[in-house]
């Protein structure tokens, strides 16, 4: 099997956020990459846009059933002690170790409105 | 004859509200999401066809990861209900339909429930549910179950899906080329073993293999397909 993700920053640097296993992982557009931050940083109200994850690919797969799509807008709920987040319109609870696999861009605009 | 009917979904669409609507029982309905954790079961009878309702717990998909996602597809596909209803939120409906095509995937007899289109159409969606329904090659329904709006036409269609007379075209999910030769060599293997293949879908085994999905890799085990499993590069 191709790496797994490991570190948020990989070594590679911030423009290869993408593991090597799969095409989802590239990011949606070249401007977001400046502002790309693990989900788990993001406080409550923030919303942010989905454009990679940095995992193997049993919890990508279990992120994407839950709705964790690229491109898809997610908002920050509640954020301690581990987060609610809603995603299309349905609020999930993920363990802050979890939110920090997640990158989005904090651009506003460009991304899918699901609600 | 009792149709069985299993009702499945997204959790919190409303798959207790139509339970209690179809079944005219009271079962508590939460607001929020959780609330069946296991099954309930009720009855009812239309158009003189008796009717065992099941309700399942709220999923976002079948894999068999989590403890009420198996019991929901362990259901479906030990149990072999006659009809599934799978209840869908018309006011969210892209995060639904994936569990649709999962639905479609595992050959269930299914019927869509599009339910809150009260709240969908307040948001200001439109459906063409023909449209939708020749897509999924399965009937679409629109329902509103806090209102009992559509419930007779989805009690309908659940006899009639029941009869076994909808003539509808089977929908595939194709997964590109390179994925589809893989798969057909697979249920190719699959379909040598008679017993095997009539009891799953052969189509559905192939892609749980290729997913390493645990269960499937355990049922092909105990059937001894080796080969198979050397596919996948499955080793003890």
């Amino acid at each position: 099997m191709p790496g797994r993700g490991g570190r948020i920053f990989g070594k590679r640097g911030i423009n290869e956020l993408g593991d090597e296993s799969g095409d989802i992982n590239e990011p949606v557009d070249g401007k977001s990459i400046k502002s790309a931050i693990p989900l788990g940083l993001l406080s409550e109200g923030e919303e942010g846009i989905i454009i990679a994850h940095r995992c193997g690919r049993g919890l990508r797969r279990r992120l994407l059933e839950l709705g964790f799509t690229p491109s898809s807008r997610v908002r920050v709920v509640s954020s301690f002690p581990g987060l609610i987040v809603d995603i299309k319109g349905s609020r999930i609870a993920l363990g802050r170790g979890v939110a920090m696999k997640i990158i989005v861009s904090l651009n506003s605009g460009g991304g899918k409105d699901d609600n | 004859m009792i149709i069985k009917v299993a009702l499945i979904g997204n959790p919190n669409v409303g798959k207790t509200a139509i339970f209690n609507a179809l079944t005219g029982s009271r079962q508590h309905v939460g607001n929020w999401p959780g609330v069946t954790v296991e099954k309930k079961e009720g009855r009812c009878t239309h158009r003189g066809a008796e009717m065992e309702v099941v309700d399942l717990p709220g999923i976002y998909s079948l894999t068999a990861s989590s403890i009420d996602e198996r019991i929901a597809r362990n259901y479906i596909i030990k149990e072999r209900p006659d009809v599934v209803v799978d209840i869908v939120d018309a006011s969210n409906i892209e995060r639904n339909l994936y569990l649709t095509l999962l639905l479609l995937e595992l050959e269930a007899n299914l019927i869509v429930a599009l339910n809150m289109m009260d709240i969908a159409a307040s948001k200001g969606y439109e459906f063409d549910t023909e449209k939708l329904s020749l897509l999924l090659g399965v009937p679409v329904i629109p329902t509103v179950a806090t209102t009992h709006f559509g419930i007779r036409e989805l009690k309908d269609a659940i006899i009639e899906a029941a009869s076994g007379k909808n003539k509808r075209r089977k929908v595939t999910i194709g997964y590109g080329e390179d994925l589809e030769t893989e798969i057909r060599r697979i249920e190719e293997m699959i379909m040598e073993d008679p017993h095997l293949s009539g009891t799953y879908p052969p189509r559905w085994l192939a892609i749980k293999i290729l997913e390493r999905d645990e269960e499937v890799i355990g049922i092909l085990e105990r059937y001894q397909k080796k080969d198979v499993l050397e596919v996948v590069g499955w080793e003890k």
